[in-house]
């Protein structure tokens, strides 16, 4: 933390990578509402009241507020969600589940979700601990909690608490998310693919080559079918080579996590040093990286960081993750800009984020009038919370997070919502989605619904100190007293990052007094009317969007 | 408030939709057509039940089945599968296969992708979403998502999911009113919420007049359609039947629920589109790289599906009063189909050639067009007379989306320009 606060303490030179052309169509958005798209990716919360305040006096505190939201302990968390996005682990079923590990169901969630988020979670540890990120594929430690310590062979430490570097103590090569069983349980393969399912994932995730893209097409292939294997083919055939010559070789690589039974929990969890060798054979392919040979997983690992596409795979991740776009052609010299200066910083992740926060196409609100069509269309200026944001938001806001049965209802597809509200499963949504759908709004409104009755028991009913959202008002205010405006004012500065106008006051305010109204009972109705208040704020459109 | 449909006129999309040619007329009062779409996930082989194959010197196929003919359909015929016969025979002049159309991957979810966009790429619309967008009215569910993939760019708000366990009701009206979670949470009573709903889109608007261009105005749009939808549907929750979603039916028919739904949907003109995704016999998938003979009994359990489907679209009436077969076109389909020849463990391993099967409103029925070569290759084919021919083209799935939007009053060369429908597929 420390190292990290001291790396942003300084004023940052202007990054080549921020100068806009002239003639931008990217119109910047208000300092304030800036400062709130930041705070949701880099923390996953709202702005406090103070720092929203602190930029309205004086807009150039946002990039001040924006170093130190890089340095901040949330970061981790918001980086694996942001990666979770991209990396498809976060899946709800594995080969094996909770049962074949003594546990009970009470623990599927987190056993499911502790499995996905631990290559993720050594990808937020390298970005956010002042790591140079080719640790990612070098690293001789991973990232565990301590359900995994009790199923994998781990060191964890003694007295750890939650996610904590460990070591496997089944003598793995090291090589990061390279050696994690979480990645390799999630691209799991069989007899037939034979491990070339993870080496387009890692083709992809590394380095942004998508072999699975390529078109393939048997049309004009005849010579083979005659008696010729597809496994044999794909040796010989040059159509085939294009791809496999690349494919067999790292998948050759792979075979230390090769299962002979499939399901298998003991096969698992180990990594199988002894089988390495196999991948020759079964492939008919030496170990190898793109023609150059590699001696084990370990060196697979300093081949890939070496590989010149590593860094500008990394910067067009983290731009994808954080524009809300997949990148595109005409993205290409920021992008290769970003790497530029990614590699230049040491390849540490922050300097990274910095670079891409400072983006026209990250603080882009709008766009000029006579933007390009394509422009227009492409750019995100308007994001929605997704699942996990509004997670962390309205527990934030709240200290309640929507659990059920000991699943997380807005990151989960089992029991929950996380499909239904657009976020990625890794399997039927494989992109966020940045459009309102009628299963987003429906989930929005429960979550809305839910956290403002919450809110107001805390708040009116029970009356406990500190108060989550209503700061003045009691169960006897009435809506005349101006302590009764102030506080709708206050709650939508806080929530929307905007001051309220006239008009949104009197629209909460015929809300508020519609819903009193309505209730009839003397007793409830000043409750039914807060909550509803709050519950609207919370579907509000600029609560929703950032 | 820009008006989606207004938005699509704007656009001169409308425009040019009414300038379509290659499409089946619609008869003056009918409402648009409708897709059920129906994904045998994992990958098919053809030679099983679409695409006789025997003589073939280079494709195996099952030692015990032979090549018949049933309602003008050519199919492999086996005791194994007496509801595929079945179905032939009584629905075979209502259906049209297309055999030998290449999807140019061997991956499943790259496969998928292409299958239901016609494109690598992730920037477009599958076909459902996009027949979707081009209802002519404004529809409650535009495109029903039971199970299976739905892949969307500038359509995400088309596609309405139920959830795998069919949570969407559980949203909709909570058992006693309470929200699924540890924590008791009573719910607002309907009055409040639609108090709450209406303050919410008088700001949707109040936003919408003063949002810059760029993306503020489409989220406004989408946010207040989104909003409106949730008010109707609340109503709507108990006559669409989502509860029965996730479940199965009588013997054999494993995802019965989800098409159950489906069908009522339309029958209440909620939905232009669905999709329910069918794995096979105990959902062990199509994905067969050993013992190759399950594929038979995955084939009878989705004729089984099929003949129920069939039988449900004759006898429910939709919108116009008229049954609904004469509104649905049922689409059957696989994201790849598999290689000419047995592997080691008796299975066949992905293959670019496939079939599909449309059925219903719109299609030539009892015709099965396009062929396979002696290494299970598929040939090119006169799109207008579905005739085999050296001149004609090498079918891809772009050929049978843009046939879909086609019979879906979409001109297919505003969405997927290079691929011409197969018009011998539309009555």
């Amino acid at each position: 933390m420390i190292v990290l606060l001291a790396l942003f303490a300084c004023a940052p030179a202007p990054s080549p990578v921020v100068v806009a052309p002239v003639a931008d169509p990217l119109v910047p958005m208000d300092d304030v509402r800036l400062l709130r798209r930041l705070s949701l990716d880099l923390r996953g919360v709202l702005p406090s009241v103070e720092e929203l305040d602190a930029v309205e006096a004086d807009g150039a505190q946002v990039d001040i507020y924006r170093d130190q939201f890089l340095a901040d302990p949330r970061l981790e968390g918001r980086l694996v969600a942001l990666f979770a996005e991209q990396w498809h682990t976060l899946v709800d079923a594995f080969d094996v589940d909770v049962y074949d590990f003594d546990l009970t169901g009470e623990d599927a969630y987190r056993f499911q979700r502790s499995v996905g988020e631990e290559p993720l979670r050594l990808l937020a540890y390298v970005a956010t601990h002042d790591r140079p990120w080719s640790e990612i594929v070098t690293a001789d430690y991973t990232v565990a909690n301590e359900l995994l310590a009790g199923v994998w062979p781990l060191a964890y430490p003694e007295g750890g608490e939650g996610w904590e570097v460990s070591t496997y103590t089944d003598d793995r090569p090291a090589a990061g998310v390279l050696a994690s069983n979480g990645l390799w349980w999630r691209y799991s393969t069989n007899p037939f693919n034979q491990n070339r399912t993870r080496a387009a994932a890692v083709f992809r995730l590394l380095v942004c080559e998508d072999f699975p893209a390529r078109p393939v097409s048997f049309a004009t292939a005849t010579e083979g079918f005659e008696g010729v294997s597809s496994a044999d083919r794909i040796q010989s055939d040059p159509y085939c080579l294009a791809c496999h010559a690349s494919i067999e070789p790292l998948a050759s690589a792979l075979f230390g996590f090769w299962w002979f039974r499939q399901n298998s929990p003991t096969e698992m969890v180990t990594y199988h040093a002894e089988r390495e060798m196999l991948g020759a054979d079964a492939l008919n392919a030496e170990p190898a990286w793109f023609g150059e040979p590699v001696a084990g997983l370990e060196d697979l690992g300093r081949h890939v960081a070496a590989d010149g596409r590593f860094s500008e795979c990394a910067a067009r991740t983290m731009a994808t993750a954080l524009w809300r776009r997949d990148t595109v052609l005409e993205d290409q010299p920021r992008i290769e800009a970003l790497e530029s200066a990614f590699v230049d910083g040491g390849m540490r992740m922050p300097v990274l984020l910095r670079d891409l926060t400072d983006t026209p196409e990250y603080r882009a609100g709008a766009v000029t009038d006579d933007a390009p069509e394509a422009v227009s269309a492409r750019e995100v200026t308007v994001r929605l919370l997704g699942p996990e944001v509004l997670a962390t938001v309205v527990e934030d806001l709240t200290g309640w997070r929507w659990e059920h049965g000991g699943y997380d209802q807005l990151g989960n597809d089992l029991f929950g919502y996380r499909m239904l509200m657009n976020g990625v499963d890794g399997v039927y949504i494989t992109r966020p989605a940045q459009d309102p759908t009628l299963t987003w709004a429906l989930v929005t409104a429960r979550t809305a619904e839910a956290s403002a009755y919450i809110a107001v028991q805390h708040d009116l009913v029970q009356g406990t100190s500190p108060r989550l959202l209503l700061q003045t008002v009691t169960a006897t205010t009435p809506a005349s007293d101006p302590v009764f405006q102030d506080e709708l004012a206050a709650l939508h500065w806080r929530l929307l990052a905007r001051r309220a106008t006239a008009d949104d006051l009197a629209a909460l305010t015929e809300l508020w007094s519609t819903l009193y109204e309505a209730d009839g009972s003397r007793e409830t109705s000043v409750i039914v009317a807060w909550t509803g208040v709050l519950a609207a704020l919370l579907q509000h459109p600029e609560f929703l969007s950032y | 408030m820009l008006n989606r449909r207004t938005f699509l006129g704007a656009s001169g999309l409308t425009a040019a939709a009414m300038a379509l040619s290659a499409r089946p007329a619609r008869a003056e009062g009918l409402p648009d057509r409708k897709f059920l779409f129906l994904l045998a996930r994992g990958g098919w082989d053809p030679t099983f039940v679409f695409s006789p194959q025997f003589d073939k010197p280079y494709v195996d196929t099952e030692s015990d089945a032979t090549a018949a003919v049933a309602g003008g359909i050519p199919f492999v015929d086996s005791a194994e599968r007496p509801s595929v016969r079945t179905f032939f025979e009584t629905y075979g002049q209502q259906a049209c296969v297309l055999n030998g159309f290449e999807i140019q991957s061997i991956t499943h979810d790259r496969c998928l992708r292409l299958l239901l966009t016609g494109h690598g790429s992730a920037g477009v619309d599958d076909w459902g979403a996009t027949l979707a967008a081009h209802a002519s009215t404004e529809l409650l569910l535009p495109y029903l998502l039971l199970s299976g993939n739905s892949y969307t760019y500038n359509h995400v708000s088309e596609v309405v999911r139920i959830g795998p366990t069919g949570q969407l009701p559980d949203l909709l009206t909570p058992t006693g009113n309470l929200l699924q979670s540890d924590r008791v949470v009573p719910l607002p009573g309907a009055a409040s919420e639609a108090q709450v709903r209406a303050y919410l889109r008088e700001r949707v608007a109040s936003y919408d007049a003063g949002a810059p261009p760029g993306r503020a105005r489409r989220y406004a749009e989408l946010y207040d359609r989104a909003i409106g939808q949730v008010d109707r549907v609340a109503e709507m929750a108990d006559t669409l039947n989502f509860r029965s979603s996730p479940g199965g039916g009588p013997e054999g028919l494993d995802v019965w629920g989800p098409l159950e739904v489906a069908i009522n949907a339309f029958s209440r003109g909620a939905s232009r589109c669905a999709m329910v995704q069918y794995d096979g016999l105990w959902s062990m998938s199509w994905d067969s790289h050993s013992q190759i003979a399950f594929q038979s009994d995955h084939f009878e359990g989705l004729f089984k599906h099929l003949l129920a489907v069939m039988e449900a679209l004759e006898t429910t009436p939709g919108t116009s009063g008229a049954p609904l077969i004469d509104e649905v076109t049922v689409v059957v389909l696989s994201e790849m189909g598999r290689g000419p020849r047995l592997n080691t463990w008796g299975g066949k391993d992905h293959f670019t050639f496939t079939s599909a099967m449309l059925l219903g409103s719109g299609v030539r029925g009892g015709f099965s067009f396009g062929a396979a070569d002696d290494y299970g290759i598929g040939q090119k084919l006169d799109l207008a007379t579905g005739e085999v021919s050296d001149s004609g083209v090498a079918l891809q799935a772009s050929h049978l989306g843009a046939t879909l939007l086609a019979l879906g009053d979409i001109d297919p060369a505003q969405e997927i320009p290079g691929s011409d429908p197969i018009t011998a597929m539309m009555a």
